[in-house]
Protein backbone atom coordinates (compact mmCIF):
# COMPACT_ATOMS: atom_id res chain seq x y z
CA UNK A 1 0.00 0.00 0.00
CA UNK A 2 2.88 2.23 0.78
CA UNK A 3 4.90 1.33 -2.18
CA UNK A 4 4.77 4.46 -4.23
CA UNK A 5 6.18 6.82 -1.31
CA UNK A 6 8.82 4.53 -1.27
CA UNK A 7 9.48 4.39 -4.80
CA UNK A 8 9.40 8.00 -5.24
CA UNK A 9 12.47 8.47 -2.62
CA UNK A 10 14.02 5.24 -4.18
CA UNK A 11 14.30 7.08 -7.63
CA UNK A 12 15.46 10.24 -6.36
CA UNK A 13 17.99 8.92 -4.68
CA UNK A 14 19.58 6.62 -6.97
CA UNK A 15 19.13 9.61 -9.57
CA UNK A 16 21.39 11.71 -7.21
CA UNK A 17 23.56 9.09 -6.63
CA UNK A 18 23.72 8.61 -10.50
CA UNK A 19 24.60 11.65 -10.95
CA UNK A 20 27.09 12.06 -8.55
CA UNK A 21 29.09 9.21 -10.41
CA UNK A 22 28.23 11.21 -14.08
CA UNK A 23 26.56 7.61 -14.66
CA UNK A 24 24.53 7.61 -18.17
CA UNK A 25 22.48 4.90 -17.31
CA UNK A 26 21.79 2.91 -14.08
CA UNK A 27 21.63 -0.93 -15.37
CA UNK A 28 20.70 -2.78 -11.65
CA UNK A 29 19.64 -1.52 -8.23
CA UNK A 30 20.43 -4.11 -5.18
CA UNK A 31 17.20 -3.83 -2.35
CA UNK A 32 17.04 -5.16 0.29
CA UNK A 33 13.72 -5.23 1.94
CA UNK A 34 12.43 -6.69 5.60
CA UNK A 35 9.52 -9.35 5.60
CA UNK A 36 7.97 -7.10 8.25
CA UNK A 37 7.42 -4.43 5.97
CA UNK A 38 4.78 -5.36 4.36
CA UNK A 39 6.28 -4.49 1.14
CA UNK A 40 5.74 -6.39 -1.80
CA UNK A 41 8.54 -6.37 -4.21
CA UNK A 42 5.84 -6.78 -7.30
CA UNK A 43 4.17 -3.50 -6.93
CA UNK A 44 7.71 -1.87 -5.45
CA UNK A 45 8.58 -2.77 -9.86
CA UNK A 46 5.70 -1.75 -11.02
CA UNK A 47 5.49 1.65 -9.52
CA UNK A 48 8.85 1.99 -10.31
CA UNK A 49 8.31 1.44 -14.25
CA UNK A 50 5.90 4.00 -13.91
CA UNK A 51 8.11 6.56 -11.73
CA UNK A 52 11.19 5.91 -13.53
CA UNK A 53 9.78 6.50 -17.17
CA UNK A 54 12.36 8.64 -19.28
CA UNK A 55 14.79 9.15 -16.38
CA UNK A 56 18.43 6.98 -17.03
CA UNK A 57 17.20 4.66 -14.29
CA UNK A 58 14.03 3.37 -16.41
CA UNK A 59 15.06 0.10 -17.51
CA UNK A 60 17.16 -0.86 -14.46
CA UNK A 61 16.71 -3.86 -12.99
CA UNK A 62 15.64 -4.22 -9.46
CA UNK A 63 17.09 -6.95 -7.25
CA UNK A 64 15.82 -8.16 -4.03
CA UNK A 65 16.95 -9.72 -1.22
CA UNK A 66 14.53 -10.29 1.77
CA UNK A 67 16.05 -10.00 5.29
CA UNK A 68 14.29 -12.42 7.80
CA UNK A 69 13.20 -11.65 10.99
CA UNK A 70 15.16 -13.65 13.28
CA UNK A 71 14.62 -14.34 17.22
CA UNK A 72 17.07 -15.41 19.82
CA UNK A 73 16.17 -17.08 22.83
CA UNK A 74 17.65 -15.48 26.19
CA UNK A 75 18.02 -19.30 28.34
CA UNK A 76 19.97 -21.39 25.53
CA UNK A 77 21.12 -18.17 23.10
CA UNK A 78 20.14 -19.81 20.01
CA UNK A 79 18.95 -18.26 16.88
CA UNK A 80 15.68 -19.41 15.13
CA UNK A 81 12.95 -17.96 12.33
CA UNK A 82 9.54 -16.92 14.96
CA UNK A 83 6.45 -17.69 12.62
CA UNK A 84 5.01 -14.60 13.51
CA UNK A 85 1.51 -15.03 11.25
CA UNK A 86 0.51 -17.51 13.43
CA UNK A 87 -1.67 -17.39 16.55
CA UNK A 88 0.72 -20.60 18.22
CA UNK A 89 2.69 -19.05 20.89
CA UNK A 90 6.47 -18.81 20.19
CA UNK A 91 8.42 -20.61 21.78
CA UNK A 92 12.65 -21.59 21.18
CA UNK A 93 11.93 -24.77 19.24
CA UNK A 94 15.48 -25.60 20.91
CA UNK A 95 14.82 -25.53 24.47
CA UNK A 96 10.36 -24.67 24.63
CA UNK A 97 11.86 -20.92 26.42
CA UNK A 98 9.29 -18.48 25.59
CA UNK A 99 11.97 -15.70 26.96
CA UNK A 100 12.74 -14.71 22.86
CA UNK A 101 13.99 -11.78 21.42
CA UNK A 102 13.01 -10.36 18.32
CA UNK A 103 15.62 -8.72 15.50
CA UNK A 104 15.78 -7.75 11.90
CA UNK A 105 12.79 -8.11 9.24
CA UNK A 106 12.44 -4.40 9.18
CA UNK A 107 15.29 -2.98 6.48
CA UNK A 108 14.18 -1.21 3.92
CA UNK A 109 17.57 -0.03 2.15
CA UNK A 110 19.26 0.42 -1.40
CA UNK A 111 22.33 -1.78 -0.66
CA UNK A 112 24.35 -1.24 -3.91
CA UNK A 113 23.30 0.08 -7.53
CA UNK A 114 25.19 -0.57 -11.10
CA UNK A 115 25.40 1.97 -13.86
CA UNK A 116 27.41 2.42 -17.12
CA UNK B 1 32.52 8.48 -20.25
CA UNK B 2 33.29 4.62 -19.99
CA UNK B 3 30.98 1.96 -21.15
CA UNK B 4 31.84 -0.51 -18.61
CA UNK B 5 29.40 -0.79 -15.62
CA UNK B 6 30.34 -0.13 -12.38
CA UNK B 7 28.79 -0.76 -8.67
CA UNK B 8 28.07 1.81 -6.75
CA UNK B 9 27.85 1.36 -2.62
CA UNK B 10 25.06 2.82 -1.34
CA UNK B 11 23.52 1.84 1.78
CA UNK B 12 20.85 3.82 2.59
CA UNK B 13 17.55 3.86 4.41
CA UNK B 14 14.26 4.65 1.96
CA UNK B 15 13.08 6.25 4.60
CA UNK B 16 16.08 8.41 5.52
CA UNK B 17 14.79 11.82 4.69
CA UNK B 18 11.83 11.09 6.57
CA UNK B 19 13.89 9.67 9.68
CA UNK B 20 16.39 12.94 9.71
CA UNK B 21 13.10 15.35 9.39
CA UNK B 22 11.68 13.24 12.36
CA UNK B 23 14.62 12.98 14.47
CA UNK B 24 15.04 16.99 13.56
CA UNK B 25 11.49 17.97 14.79
CA UNK B 26 11.22 15.31 17.72
CA UNK B 27 14.79 17.49 18.94
CA UNK B 28 13.34 20.49 18.63
CA UNK B 29 10.32 20.00 20.09
CA UNK B 30 11.97 18.09 23.29
CA UNK B 31 14.24 21.13 23.72
CA UNK B 32 11.03 23.35 24.03
CA UNK B 33 9.46 20.81 26.42
CA UNK B 34 6.63 19.82 24.07
CA UNK B 35 5.43 16.31 24.08
CA UNK B 36 3.84 15.06 21.02
CA UNK B 37 2.62 11.76 20.48
CA UNK B 38 1.28 9.89 17.61
CA UNK B 39 -2.04 8.15 17.90
CA UNK B 40 -2.49 5.70 15.55
CA UNK B 41 -4.67 2.41 14.48
CA UNK B 42 -7.36 1.20 12.04
CA UNK B 43 -10.15 3.50 10.29
CA UNK B 44 -12.69 3.10 13.66
CA UNK B 45 -11.03 2.17 16.27
CA UNK B 46 -11.79 4.62 18.33
CA UNK B 47 -9.19 7.17 17.87
CA UNK B 48 -11.13 10.23 18.04
CA UNK B 49 -13.39 9.39 20.78
CA UNK B 50 -10.64 8.54 22.61
CA UNK B 51 -8.63 11.71 22.45
CA UNK B 52 -11.90 13.36 23.21
CA UNK B 53 -12.31 11.62 26.60
CA UNK B 54 -8.66 12.11 27.16
CA UNK B 55 -8.56 16.28 26.06
CA UNK B 56 -11.45 16.67 29.04
CA UNK B 57 -9.29 14.73 31.56
CA UNK B 58 -6.25 17.06 30.93
CA UNK B 59 -5.80 19.50 33.83
CA UNK B 60 -6.44 23.11 32.43
CA UNK B 61 -2.21 24.23 32.91
CA UNK B 62 -1.74 22.22 30.16
CA UNK B 63 -2.02 23.67 26.84
CA UNK B 64 -3.05 20.49 24.05
CA UNK B 65 -3.74 20.93 20.65
CA UNK B 66 -4.49 18.43 17.55
CA UNK B 67 -3.34 17.62 14.50
CA UNK B 68 -5.63 15.59 12.64
CA UNK B 69 -4.77 13.54 9.52
CA UNK B 70 -7.47 12.94 7.04
CA UNK B 71 -7.54 11.27 3.72
CA UNK B 72 -10.11 13.75 2.49
CA UNK B 73 -12.38 14.57 5.05
CA UNK B 74 -12.44 17.26 7.95
CA UNK B 75 -15.02 15.57 10.33
CA UNK B 76 -12.49 14.41 12.98
CA UNK B 77 -11.05 18.07 13.20
CA UNK B 78 -14.51 19.87 13.63
CA UNK B 79 -15.45 17.04 16.09
CA UNK B 80 -11.86 18.41 18.07
CA UNK B 81 -12.56 22.27 17.77
CA UNK B 82 -16.72 21.93 18.52
CA UNK B 83 -15.44 20.35 21.66
CA UNK B 84 -13.32 23.51 22.69
CA UNK B 85 -9.72 22.39 21.28
CA UNK B 86 -7.29 23.97 18.87
CA UNK B 87 -7.27 21.85 15.83
CA UNK B 88 -5.17 22.21 12.53
CA UNK B 89 -6.45 19.71 9.51
CA UNK B 90 -4.06 17.99 7.62
CA UNK B 91 -5.84 16.86 4.59
CA UNK B 92 -3.29 13.70 2.56
CA UNK B 93 -4.98 13.70 -0.59
CA UNK B 94 -5.23 9.47 -0.39
CA UNK B 95 -1.52 9.86 0.89
CA UNK B 96 -1.95 6.72 3.41
CA UNK B 97 0.27 8.13 5.97
CA UNK B 98 1.63 11.34 7.71
CA UNK B 99 5.08 12.32 7.27
CA UNK B 100 7.28 14.75 9.62
CA UNK B 101 6.79 17.45 6.23
CA UNK B 102 3.16 17.21 6.55
CA UNK B 103 3.23 17.36 10.78
CA UNK B 104 5.72 19.87 10.77
CA UNK B 105 3.73 22.11 8.48
CA UNK B 106 1.19 21.48 10.56
CA UNK B 107 2.66 22.59 13.82
CA UNK B 108 3.94 25.96 11.89
CA UNK B 109 0.01 26.36 11.47
CA UNK B 110 -0.43 25.96 15.34
CA UNK B 111 2.28 28.72 15.83
CA UNK B 112 5.64 26.53 16.84
CA UNK B 113 7.35 28.25 13.79
CA UNK B 114 8.83 27.47 10.82
CA UNK B 115 8.40 23.73 10.00
CA UNK B 116 7.64 23.54 13.14
CA UNK B 117 10.94 24.04 14.39
CA UNK B 118 10.88 27.33 15.54
CA UNK B 119 12.51 28.89 19.01
CA UNK B 120 11.58 30.29 22.33
CA UNK B 121 8.26 29.64 24.04
CA UNK B 122 6.04 27.17 22.49
CA UNK B 123 2.29 28.25 21.73
CA UNK B 124 1.37 24.47 23.07
CA UNK B 125 2.70 21.71 25.90
CA UNK B 126 1.18 18.93 24.65
CA UNK B 127 0.27 18.18 20.57
CA UNK B 128 -1.63 15.14 19.83
CA UNK B 129 -1.57 13.83 15.85
CA UNK B 130 -4.16 11.61 15.16
CA UNK B 131 -2.69 9.99 12.59
CA UNK B 132 -4.92 8.11 9.01
CA UNK B 133 -6.70 5.03 10.16
CA UNK B 134 -3.98 2.32 8.80
CA UNK B 135 -2.05 -0.03 10.73
CA UNK B 136 0.29 -0.67 7.87
CA UNK B 137 1.81 2.72 6.71
CA UNK B 138 1.37 4.71 10.11
CA UNK B 139 3.56 1.52 11.82
CA UNK B 140 6.43 2.70 9.53
CA UNK B 141 6.56 6.71 9.23
CA UNK B 142 8.06 8.44 12.36
CA UNK B 143 6.27 12.28 12.87
CA UNK B 144 8.34 13.11 14.73
CA UNK B 145 6.19 12.34 17.58
CA UNK B 146 7.92 11.41 21.41
CA UNK B 147 5.15 8.77 22.30
CA UNK B 148 3.69 6.18 19.87
CA UNK B 149 0.14 5.18 20.71
CA UNK B 150 -1.49 2.25 18.82
CA UNK B 151 -5.11 1.70 19.21
CA UNK B 152 -6.54 -1.80 19.03
CA UNK B 153 -10.98 -2.18 19.62
CA UNK B 154 -12.25 -5.76 20.49
CA UNK B 155 -14.06 -5.84 17.16
CA UNK B 156 -11.34 -5.66 14.98
CA UNK B 157 -10.48 -8.76 16.45
CA UNK B 158 -7.27 -10.12 18.42
CA UNK B 159 -4.96 -11.43 15.26
CA UNK B 160 -3.70 -7.99 14.09
CA UNK B 161 -0.60 -8.09 16.06
CA UNK B 162 -0.26 -11.90 14.42
CA UNK B 163 -1.20 -9.93 10.46
CA UNK B 164 0.69 -6.34 11.34
CA UNK B 165 3.38 -7.01 14.03
CA UNK B 166 5.05 -3.63 12.89
CA UNK B 167 2.81 -1.71 14.06
CA UNK B 168 3.08 -3.13 17.64
CA UNK B 169 6.53 -3.41 17.79
CA UNK B 170 7.23 0.28 16.92
CA UNK B 171 4.54 1.92 19.55
CA UNK B 172 5.89 2.91 23.15
CA UNK B 173 1.68 1.97 24.20
CA UNK B 174 -1.28 0.36 23.11
CA UNK B 175 -4.75 0.68 23.91
CA UNK B 176 -7.40 -1.95 23.85
CA UNK B 177 -10.49 0.03 23.02
CA UNK B 178 -14.27 -0.88 22.97
CA UNK B 179 -13.78 -2.82 26.54
CA UNK B 180 -17.41 -3.15 26.83
CA UNK B 181 -17.64 -4.25 23.21
CA UNK B 182 -18.67 -8.21 24.15
CA UNK B 183 -21.44 -6.63 26.55
CA UNK B 184 -22.47 -4.34 23.66
CA UNK B 185 -23.47 -8.14 21.52
CA UNK B 186 -25.66 -9.48 24.01
CA UNK B 187 -27.32 -11.47 21.57
CA UNK B 188 -25.31 -14.67 21.03
CA UNK B 189 -22.37 -12.66 22.42
CA UNK B 190 -19.27 -11.90 19.81
CA UNK B 191 -18.89 -14.02 16.99
CA UNK B 192 -15.66 -14.61 17.98
CA UNK B 193 -14.10 -13.96 21.58
CA UNK B 194 -11.16 -11.33 21.77
CA UNK B 195 -8.63 -13.02 23.38
CA UNK B 196 -7.17 -10.19 25.50
CA UNK B 197 -4.80 -12.30 26.87
CA UNK B 198 -3.15 -13.51 23.32
CA UNK B 199 -3.25 -10.29 22.49
CA UNK B 200 -0.56 -9.21 25.51
CA UNK B 201 1.73 -12.45 25.10
CA UNK B 202 2.28 -11.48 21.41
CA UNK B 203 3.15 -8.24 22.36
CA UNK B 204 5.50 -8.78 25.14
CA UNK B 205 7.23 -10.98 22.12
CA UNK B 206 6.76 -8.18 19.55
CA UNK B 207 8.02 -5.66 21.69
CA UNK B 208 8.89 -6.28 25.45
CA UNK B 209 8.65 -2.15 26.83
CA UNK B 210 4.75 -1.86 25.17
CA UNK B 211 2.90 -0.49 28.09
CA UNK B 212 -1.08 -1.59 27.76
CA UNK B 213 -4.31 -0.24 28.51
CA UNK B 214 -7.81 -1.11 27.99
CA UNK B 215 -10.02 1.34 27.87
CA UNK B 216 -14.33 1.77 26.74
CA UNK B 217 -15.62 5.32 26.19
CA UNK B 218 -19.33 3.82 26.31
CA UNK B 219 -18.90 2.77 30.06
CA UNK B 220 -15.62 4.69 31.17
CA UNK B 221 -13.74 2.12 32.02
CA UNK B 222 -9.93 2.73 32.00
CA UNK B 223 -10.24 6.36 31.10
CA UNK B 224 -9.08 8.09 33.93
CA UNK B 225 -5.84 5.58 34.11
CA UNK B 226 -5.14 6.17 30.38
CA UNK B 227 -5.09 9.83 30.95
CA UNK B 228 -2.87 10.10 34.28
CA UNK B 229 -0.41 8.30 32.32
CA UNK B 230 -0.41 10.82 29.48
CA UNK B 231 -0.35 14.01 32.21
CA UNK B 232 2.29 12.42 33.87
CA UNK B 233 4.56 11.67 30.55
CA UNK B 234 4.04 14.84 29.83
CA UNK B 235 5.00 16.50 33.12
CA UNK B 236 7.77 14.13 33.27
CA UNK B 237 8.58 15.90 29.72
CA UNK B 238 8.73 19.61 31.14
CA UNK B 239 10.76 18.54 34.20
CA UNK B 240 13.42 16.97 31.37
CA UNK B 241 16.66 18.58 30.49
Amino acid sequence: MHELPLVRNLLTLILDRAEEAEAEQVVAIELSVGELCDAQPDWIGRYFRLAAKGTIAEDAELRFSVSEARSACSACGREFRPSLGTRARIRCPFCGSDECGLSGGMDYRINSMEVR
Amino acid sequence: MSCVSRIIDVKESLWKDNEERAARLRNSLRSRRVLMVDLMGSPGSGKTSLLLETLRRLPASLRAAVVEGDLDSTVDAEAVEKAGWTAVQVRTGGFCHLDAAMVGSALETLGFGSGGMGTGEPPFDLVFVENIGNLVCTAQSDVGASLRVAHLSRPEGDDKPLKYPVMFRTSDILVLTKADYDEVLTAGGPAAPFDAGAVRERCRFLNPALRIFETSCRTGTGLDEWAACLIDETRGYRRSP
